[in-house]
C-alpha cells in the first residue's frame, strides 16, 4: 500500500508537458458576450452579411437555451461574461506565405513538434494550425490544390468559397443543436475547412492543430469537411493548451458531410491541459462533432484518444442517412486526478442496410470520473440495420469511477443490435507476470493498458498512434492502485 | 548460487513453509517433489516474489544478494525465471512486444545497451528454433486463447530469451500430454549449461524422465523431509508419498 | 391540453380524493408535499422517458381510491388453485384479510412511516394514499412450509389503488413468495410499493406474476434488501396489462450475498411494459446476476433500464447483467439502456444487451429436420424466453408459467 501511494504521489506530481505559454502579442475582444461582441467578431473577420445574420440567430437561440447537466459530471457554473471570445495573435497582415508568418508563431508550433515549414516534409501531413481563435498557417496548400482539394482556414473559405460554406455550414450540426453548438455558432472565430472533390483520394493526412495560448480566452473553432462522391480523406486533429489556474472553455463544432461512396476518417488526439493534480485549472472541452452519411455507401469513422482536459463532454456521432452507409466510433478516454470525461457517440440509423460499430475503452485513475454515454437509434424505416458496441472500463485505484450509459432505441424489427460492456481492473496476476520477466510496474501498466486499448489505437494513422501510446503511458504512469 | 536458510513463510497468516534449507549451485538441477499442499508452489512463489506471501523467518540469498528484499522485476533482472504453472493471458499485448520490453529493461538494469529491432528479431529467430515454437504463436496476444501446451511452450521460449541463471519450473508438466511434455523438456535440456541452474517443482516423477535431476528433495508439510538423487524420485513413484510422511525432517 | 396543465389538473383532482383526515398524519402530508414538489413525470423526465405515465392517469374515467376497507369473498387465483398458501389479500389496495397456513407467519399493520430514500413521484403518491402499512414477518430460523401469496383483488369501486406492504424474513428464515392480481375487467391504476427485507442468512424465492387485462395500468415499486449472507432469487414475469412499469430495486446491503433478478416481458397489442431495475451494491464481496428478456409483438413497446451501482467500498463485487430483446412485428419497438456506475476498482461487472431476431441458422436447422416453420419458430422463441424462469425452484409454478408462456407464443 505504501508503495502504491508513493507511486501515485509520483504521477500526481508530474508536470503537463505542453504547459508553457508563448510570448505573443494578441489582438483581443473585450471580455463578455452580447450582440456587439458577435458583430465585433464578424467585422474582424470581414464576413458577409448572411454569416453575421446566421451568428446573431444562433446567439439569440443560445440565450433561450439551458446549459446541459449530466450525472457524474460536476463543475462550478461557467461565467460566460468572464470569457474573451476573440483573441488573435497580432500579425502585420494576413500572411501570404509561410515566410511572412511571425517567427514567434512558427516557434510556438515547432515547440509543439509541429513543423509548419513545408521544407520539412518528413511527415507528409498537411497542417492547418489554429492558435487561440485564428488559423495561422496552412501547409501543402498548393500541392493539394492541384487535385482540386480545398484545405484552408475557415475564414479564408468564407472569402474564397462562400457558396460551399453557405451550403454546408450548419447542415450537419444545426446552430441550435445544443447549448454549446449554439454558442459556437454565434462566436466561432476560425477553424479549418476542407473539400475533397468527386473521385479524389486525398494523398496525405490533413491535420488541424489547435492550441489555446492567451489567458482568459475561450476557443471556439469550427471545422467543416465536405467529401464529394467517391472521395476519401483522413483527417487528424491535435490539441494542447498552457497551464493556467483558471478554467478555459473550448467549445468547438466539427461537421462532416459525406456524399455517395465517400469515406471520411477523422482522428483526434486530445491533450488539452487537464488541470493541476488538485483540480485547479484545465480546459472544459465541450465539443459537438457529427458526421452525416448523406449518400449511399458513404462511411464516416471517428477515432479519438482523449487524455487531456479537466472536463470532456463530447459525442462524435454519425447520422446514417444513405442506404448502405456506415459509421464507426473508436475511443480511448483516459482520466486521472480530478479529470472528468463524459464521452461516447450517437449512431442514428435512418437508411436501409446501415451499419455501425462502437468500440469504447475507458481508463480511470486517481479521483477521476469516466463515463461512456451513447445512443444507437434505429429508426422505423431503417431496414436491416446492424450495430455492434463494445464498451470496456478499466479502473485503477479505488477513488475513481467508471460509468456506462448506453441508450439503445430500436424501432425496426429487422435490426440487430448488440451491446457489451465490462468493467474490471488490471489484474494483479498480469502485473506480476510482467514483473517476473523483469518489467517494472510502471512499464507493465503501460504495456497492459496499451494492449487493452489496442483495437482503438490500431485505427490511428501511424504517427498519431505512436504519440497516443506515449500519452497513455504518461497520463497513467504509476497509477497502480 | 541460491542459498535458502530456515525459510518460513505463509499466506494470510497461515504458515506453509516451516523451515526450508536448500543450496543450489551452478550447473545443478534440483527437483522438488511432494504431495498436494506440501508447499511446493509456495516455495516457487516466495522465490519469485509474489507479494501476497509473507516471509516470517529465515534468509534467501541469490548470487550473494538478499533476494527477499528485491522487487519481483529485480529478481528477474538478477536472473531468476519462474515458469508459471498457470501462465497469465494479457489481451492485446503480443509476446514479441512483451519480450522486447522485458529484454531491454533487463539489459538497462545490467548497464547494457538495449537491443535494436534487428538484433532482437535475430535473437528471437534463434531461440524460436531452439524451443520449436511457431512464429504465429508469438504474434498473437500473450497467451490469449493458447492451449495448455502452447502456454507452457511459450514459457520455455521466454526462458530461452531471457537466459536466466536460475529457472524455477512450477508444475510445468501439469496439463501436458506426452508429446507436449517432451517438447517442453527438450527445450529445458537445451538451455542447460554449467553456469545456470534449474529447480523443477513437480508432483509426478514422469517429467524427471526427461529432465534428469542431480538432486531430488521431498517436501512435506512445509519441510524438506528427504533428499537424494534421481533414484529417490523412482522410489517415490513406486511407494507413494505415504511412505515418506513418517520421515523426520532433515535439518 | 398541454402536459403541464394536464398535470396541474390531475394533481388537484388527486388532492381532492386524498383519504379523509389523512393529511393530519405527518408522514402522509410530508409524502403529499414531496409528490407535489416533484410533480408527475412529463415527457422530459429521464426516468419515464419512454413510459408516458401521466397519460395513463388521465385515461381513468375518474380518480377513485378505495372507499374504505372492503371485505370480499375472495376466490383464489387459478394460478394457485389446489395449493396451500399463506394468503395475504388486498382489496382495492387495502389490506383485507390473511389466511395463514404456517404459524410462523405474522401479519400486522401500522401507520405508514416517512420513507427517506424514495425518489419516484409515484412512491410519494403511494405513501400519501396508504395511511397504513401491512407488515408480514417470518420468524427467525424458520423454513416456511408453504408459500406466501400476496393477492390483489379489485371490487370495481376504486380506480386508483395503492397497496403498501413490507415482508421481513428474519435471520436464517426461508420463504417462497408470489405476488399477483386476481384478474378482473375493471379500469384500474395500481400503484404498489413493497419492501422485502431478507435478513442475515435468509433465503428468498420471489415471483411477481403480471397477467392483467388491457384495462390495467400498474406501477410497481419493489425493493428487495439483502443482508449479510442472504440469498434472493426474483422473477418478474409480465405477460399482459395495458401498461406496466416495474421499478425493481435490489439493495445488496451485506457481504456474501447471492442475488438473482430475472425478468420476462411479452407485450402485445398496444401495451407497454417498462422494467427499470437497480442493483445497488453497498457492501463488498457479493454477487448479483440479472437477466431480462423481452419479445415484443404487434404495436407494443418494451423498455428496459438496468442500473448497476457499485459503491466505493464494495470491493470484490461481481455483478452481471444481460438484456435480450426480439421484435416480432414491424411496429414493435424496444428502448433499452443498460447502465453501469462503478466506484470501486476491484470488481467484475459486465452487461450485455442485444436486440434482434431469432437465429436464422437455428431456424433452418430445425426445419431441415422436418419441423414446420411455425413450430420451429415457436420452439426457438420458447427456448429464448424459458431461460428467464429456468432457475425457479417452485416447479409447480414453473410449469404453469411455462404453459402460459407457450400458449402466448403459439398465438404469435
Amino acid at each position: 500500500m505504501a508503495k502504491d501511494n508513493q507511486i501515485l504521489e509520483e504521477i500526481t506530481s508530474r508536470e503537463y508537458e505542453h504547459g508553457w505559454t508563448a510570448n505573443l502579442e494578441a489582438d483581443s475582444a473585450p471580455k463578455g458576450l452580447n450582440e456587439d461582441i458577435v458583430r465585433f467578431i464578424s467585422r474582424k473577420k470581414q464576413e458577409p452579411d448572411w454569416l453575421l445574420e446566421w451568428r446573431l440567430k444562433a446567439y439569440r437561440a443560445w440565450l433561450t437555451m439551458k446549459e446541459p447537466r449530466w450525472p457524474n459530471v460536476t463543475y462550478p457554473a461557467i461565467d460566460y461574461q468572464d470569457i474573451i471570445y476573440y483573441s488573435a495573435p497580432k500579425q502585420k497582415a494576413a500572411p501570404g506565405s509561410l515566410e511572412e508568418v511571425d517567427p514567434e508563431l512558427l516557434k510556438t508550433f515547432e515547440k509543439l513538434g509541429i513543423s509548419l515549414t513545408e521544407q520539412k516534409r518528413l511527415t507528409g501531413i498537411a497542417v492547418d494550425a489554429v492558435l487561440d481563435s485564428v488559423s495561422v498557417a496552412t501547409t501543402f496548400k498548393e500541392k493539394l490544390g492541384e487535385l482540386g482539394i480545398i484545405f484552408c482556414s475557415f475564414s479564408e473559405a468564407v472569402k474564397e468559397h462562400p457558396e460551399l460554406v453557405k451550403k454546408y455550414l450548419g447542415s450537419v450540426v444545426p446552430m441550435q443543436d445544443n447549448y454549446f453548438a449554439a454558442l459556437n455558432s454565434a462566436v466561432f472565430s476560425d477553424g479549418s475547412f476542407c473539400y475533397i472533390p468527386k473521385g479524389v483520394r486525398c494523398p496525405m493526412e490533413l491535420s488541424t492543430y489547435f492550441r489555446i495560448n492567451a489567458a482568459k480566452t475561450g476557443q471556439f473553432e469550427r471545422t467543416l469537411i465536405v467529401a464529394d462522391e467517391d472521395s476519401y480523406v483522413s483527417y487528424l486533429e491535435g490539441c494542447t493548451a498552457p497551464m493556467r489556474d483558471e478554467h478555459q472553455l473550448h467549445a468547438a463544432v466539427v461537421e462532416i458531410y459525406a456524399m455517395k461512396s465517400a469515406h471520411v476518417k477523422y482522428s483526434t488526439v486530445q491533450n488539452w491541459y487537464p488541470g493541476s493534480k488538485e483540480g485547479v485549472g484545465g480546459i472544459y472541452n465541450f465539443v459537438t462533432k457529427r458526421g452525416l452519411c448523406a449518400g449511399d455507401h458513404s462511411k464516416i469513422s471517428w477515432t479519438q484518444v482523449e487524455t487531456g482536459s479537466a472536463i470532456t463532454w463530447k459525442y462524435p456521432s454519425c447520422v446514417l442517412k444513405g442506404d448502405y452507409s456506415s459509421g464507426e466510433f473508436y475511443s480511448v478516454a483516459v482520466t486521472n486526478n480530478h479529470q472528468q470525461a463524459d464521452t461516447g457517440t450517437k449512431m442514428i440509423h435512418i437508411g436501409k442496410n446501415t451499419r455501425s460499430r462502437i468500440v469504447s475503452k475507458g481508463i480511470s485513475a486517481g479521483l477521476s470520473q469516466n463515463s461512456y454515454r451513447g445512443q444507437v437509434h434505429v429508426l422505423k424505416r431503417a431496414i436491416n440495420a446492424r450495430n455492434f458496441s463494445q464498451c470496456d472500463s478499466l479502473l485503477m485505484g479505488d477513488r475513481c469511477g467508471a460509468h456506462t450509459f448506453p441508450y439503445i432505441d430500436v424501432e425496426n424489427s429487422t435490426a440487430r443490435v448488440e451491446h457489451e460492456a465490462t468493467t474490471s481492473k488490471i489484474g494483479e496476476d498480469q502485473i506480476f507476470y510482467c514483473r517476473q520477466r523483469g518489467i517494472d510496474e510502471e512499464a507493465a501498466v503501460a504495456l497492459i493498458v496499451n494492449g487493452y486499448a489496442k483495437e482503438v489505437l490500431n485505427q490511428l494513422p501511424m504517427e498519431f498512434a505512436v504519440e497516443a501510446q506515449k500519452l497513455l503511458a504518461l497520463t497513467l504512469e504509476g497509477s497502480v492502485g | 548460487m541460491l542459498h535458502i536458510h530456515n525459510l518460513r513463510a505463509g499466506i494470510e497468516g497461515k504458515e506453509i513453509l516451516k523451515g526450508i534449507n536448500l543450496d543450489v549451485k551452478p550447473g545443478e538441477v534440483h527437483a522438488i517433489m511432494g504431495p498436494n499442499g506440501s508447499g511446493k508452489s509456495t516455495l516457487a512463489s516466495v522465490l519469485s516474489g509474489r507479494e501476497e506471501y509473507q516471509v516470517t523467518e529465515g534468509e534467501v540469498t541469490f548470487m550473494g544478494k538478499n533476494l527477499l528484499e528485491m522487487e519481483p522485476e529485480d529478481r528477474a533482472r538478477e536472473g531468476i525465471f519462474l515458469a508459471f504453472q498457470y501462465p497469465v493471458e494479457i489481451p492485446g499485448v503480443s509476446t514479441v512486444n512483451f519480450m522486447k520490453t522485458a529484454i531491454n529493461q533487463i539489459r538497462t538494469y545490467r548497464g547494457e545497451e538495449p537491443l535494436d529491432a534487428v538484433a532482437f528479431l535475430k535473437l528471437m529467430k534463434e531461440k524460436m528454433k531452439l524451443v520449436e515454437i511457431d512464429q504465429s504463436l508469438l504474434n498473437r496476444a500473450l497467451n490469449e486463447g493458447f492451449s495448455g501446451g502452447e502456454k507452457k511452450r511459450n514459457e520455455i521460449f521466454q526462458m530461452a530469451m531471457l537466459e536466466p541463471r536460475l529457472s524455477i519450473l512450477d508444475e510445468t508438466d501439469s496439463g501436458l500430454d506426452i508429446d507436449a511434455l517432451r517438447i517442453v523438456a527438450n527445450g529445458v535440456n537445451k538451455l542447460r549449461n554449467p553456469s545456470n541452474a534449474t529447480i523443477v517443482v513437480t508432483h509426478y516423477q514422469r517429467l524427471l524422465n526427461y529432465i534428469v535431476p542431480d538432486y531430488v528433495h521431498v517436501l512435506f508439510n512445509g519441510r524438506i523431509v528427504k533428499s537424494g538423487d534421481k533414484e529417490l524420485a523412482l522410489e517415490l513413484e513406486k511407494k507413494g508419498y505415504d511412505w515418506i510422511k513418517n520421515e523426520p525432517a532433515t535439518a | 391540453m398541454t402536459i403541464a396543465t394536464a398535470n396541474r389538473n390531475l394533481i388537484s383532482e388527486l388532492e381532492s380524493v386524498l383519504p379523509a383526515g389523512s393529511k393530519s398524519e405527518p408522514a402522509v402530508s410530508k409524502a403529499w408535499e414531496q409528490f407535489i414538489q416533484t410533480g408527475l413525470p412529463g415527457q422530459k423526465s429521464e426516468e419515464y422517458k419512454y413510459a408516458p405515465i401521466a397519460r395513463q392517469l388521465e385515461k381513468l374515467p375518474a380518480l377513485k381510491p378505495s372507499a374504505g376497507d372492503v371485505l370480499l369473498p375472495t376466490p383464489l387465483p387459478q394460478f394457485l388453485s389446489g395449493q396451500t398458501c399463506n394468503y395475504i389479500v388486498f382489496v382495492d389496495g387495502r389490506f383485507s384479510s390473511a389466511k395463514l397456513a404456517d404459524k410462523e407467519v405474522k401479519v400486522t399493520t401500522r401507520t405508514t412511516e416517512e420513507s427517506h430514500d424514495a425518489k419516484d413521484p409515484f412512491e410519494w403518491l403511494n405513501a400519501a394514499f396508504s395511511p397504513s402499512l401491512t407488515i408480514i414477518t417470518v420468524e427467525e430460523g424458520v423454513a416456511l412450509q408453504h408459500p406466501i401469496a400476496i393477492v390483489y383483488h379489485s371490487s370495481g369501486r376504486g380506480t386508483l389503488v395503492n397497496p403498501r406492504w413490507t415482508l421481513q424474513l428474519l435471520k436464517g428464515s426461508k420463504a417462497t413468495v408470489i405476488e399477483m392480481c386476481q384478474p378482473h375487467a375493471y379500469e384500474l391504476f395500481q400503484n404498489k410499493k413493497s419492501v422485502i427485507e431478507a435478513g442475515e442468512k435468509a433465503s428468498l424465492e420471489y415471483l411477481i406474476l403480471q397477467d392483467g387485462t388491457p384495462a390495467q395500468t400498474e406501477v410497481n415499486h419493489t425493493e428487495v434488501r439483502c443482508a449479510l449472507s442472504s440469498y434472493a432469487s426474483c422473477f418478474t414475469i409480465s405477460l399482459n396489462s395495458r401498461f406496466v412499469r416495474n421499478n425493481m430495486k435490489l439493495v445488496v446491503d451485506g457481504s456474501q450475498v447471492e442475488a438473482h433478478l430475472y425478468g420476462l416481458y411479452l407485450p402485445s397489442g398496444d401495451s407497454l411494459i417498462d422494467n427499470h431495475t437497480v442493483v445497488d451494491h453497498r457492501q463488498p464481496e457479493s454477487f448479483s446476476n440479472e437477466m431480462y428478456k423481452g419479445v415484443m409483438n404487434d404495436r407494443s413497446k418494451g423498455v428496459f433500464n438496468g442500473k448497476i451501482y457499485v459503491r466505493p467500498h464494495a470491493q470484490k463485487t461481481n455483478a452481471f447483467q444481460s438484456n435480450r430483446n426480439i421484435l416480432l412485428s414491424e411496429n414493435a419497438t424496444v428502448n433499452t439502456k443498460p447502465q453501469l456506475e462503478i466506484w470501486a476498482d476491484d470488481v467484475k461487472c459486465s452487461h450485455g444487451c442485444t436486440t434482434g431476431q431469432l437465429d436464422e441458422e437455428a431456424l433452418f436447422y430445425l426445419r431441415s429436420r422436418g419441423i414446420d416453420k411455425r413450430s420451429a419458430y415457436a420452439m426457438l422463441l420458447h427456448a429464448f424466453v424459458a431461460e428467464t424462469f429456468k432457475e425457479m425452484k417452485m416447479t409447480q409454478w414453473k410449469e404453469t408459467i411455462d404453459g402460459l408462456v407457450t400458449s402466448r407464443l403459439l398465438k404469435v
